[in-house]
């Protein structure tokens, strides 16, 4: 293994532990907007180190471009569909109610 | 009028430019053919989608264009959010895998009436990427109402760190207030 594929191996890891977290966040937390503060980890921190261990992975290329273009594709779209949600919650006033 | 002529053409040509960077991108072919096909696609598009790419402040009428901020404020301003995004995980993170659960929600309010509604999106789209903060509603006259897992998350917020780079992004020039809820209960809201 060179140093490449460690970083790869590291930064996926990294990324997988995000989305694990989130899983858990999920289950455990109790009201709905706690749980979608849950689901922005993976959106966010666990979305960047993904990316960034399959650019490490590709090196510069023309495919390590459009990963980057997928990246950022979703890193500016995925902010709305979470706020439509909440924003439909909040107006139809699920406020703070507990989720069992 | 002439200026404006001027101003839509840059526009224009930056568009196309966009346009054709991600046909490249995506066709990864660089043959004659292939080349001018994407330029005369590029062109057309430009051309055609250009009006719905300029965004009307809704009180004063001015229109911005969409992809107009100053971007050597940008790659600064993305790392810096990156770096905001690592450390609010790693907050909500310790939330979650606390042995007893015990956060506590609050709706917090402050005011930042930026002109250019672009401003308004990439604030919005920032708060929500921060993982602990979500941007529930932009009313009338700037007010952002946003939702904070803890208390910790909400005193970033209030802080107004966030919003003055996002105007430095724009080159506006409006304060920040945090807003106590008492004062945005009198605001009469739309049905």
């Amino acid at each position: 293994m060179d140093v490449r594929e460690i970083l790869t191996v590291l930064f996926l890891s990294l990324g997988f532990i995000c989305f694990l977290i989130t899983a858990i966040g999920v289950f455990r937390l109790k009201d709905f907007y706690a749980r979608l503060h849950a689901a922005g980890i993976c959106e966010a921190a666990g979305l960047v180190l993904c990316s960034v261990g399959f650019l490490i992975y590709e090196g510069p290329s023309i495919t390590g471009l459009k990963i980057f273009a997928v990246f950022l594709a979703v890193f500016i779209a995925s902010p709305i569909g979470t706020h439509i949600i909440t924003r439909v919650a909040y107006k139809e006033s699920i406020k703070n109610k507990e989720v069992e | 009028m002439h200026k404006r002529r001027r101003q839509d053409l840059s526009h224009f040509f930056g568009l196309t430019v966009l346009l054709f960077a991600i046909w490249i991108l995506l066709s990864g072919k660089f043959e004659m053919k292939f080349i001018l096909v994407g330029l005369a696609a590029s062109l057309v598009i430009s051309f055609v989608c250009l009006p719905f790419l300029m965004i009307r402040n809704a009180k004063t009428g001015k229109e911005f264009f969409i992809f107009k901020m100053n971007y050597f404020k940008l790659i600064p301003y993305c790392i810096w959010v990156l770096k905001e995004i690592f450390k609010s995980s790693i907050d909500v993170a310790r939330e979650i895998l606390k042995l007893h659960v015990d956060y506590e929600p609050r709706i917090i309010y402050f005011s930042m009436p930026y002109e250019n509604p672009m401003a308004d999106i990439v604030l919005a789209n920032s708060i929500i990427l921060t993982p602990g903060t979500i941007t529930i509603d932009v009313m009338e006259g700037g007010i952002f109402e946003v939702h904070a897992i803890n208390k910790k998350a909400a005193d970033d917020m209030l802080s107004g760190n966030m919003p003055r780079r996002v105007a430095a992004l724009f080159g506006e020039t409006c304060q920040f207030r945090p807003m106590p809820e008492a004062e945005v209960r009198d605001i009469p809201k739309e049905v």
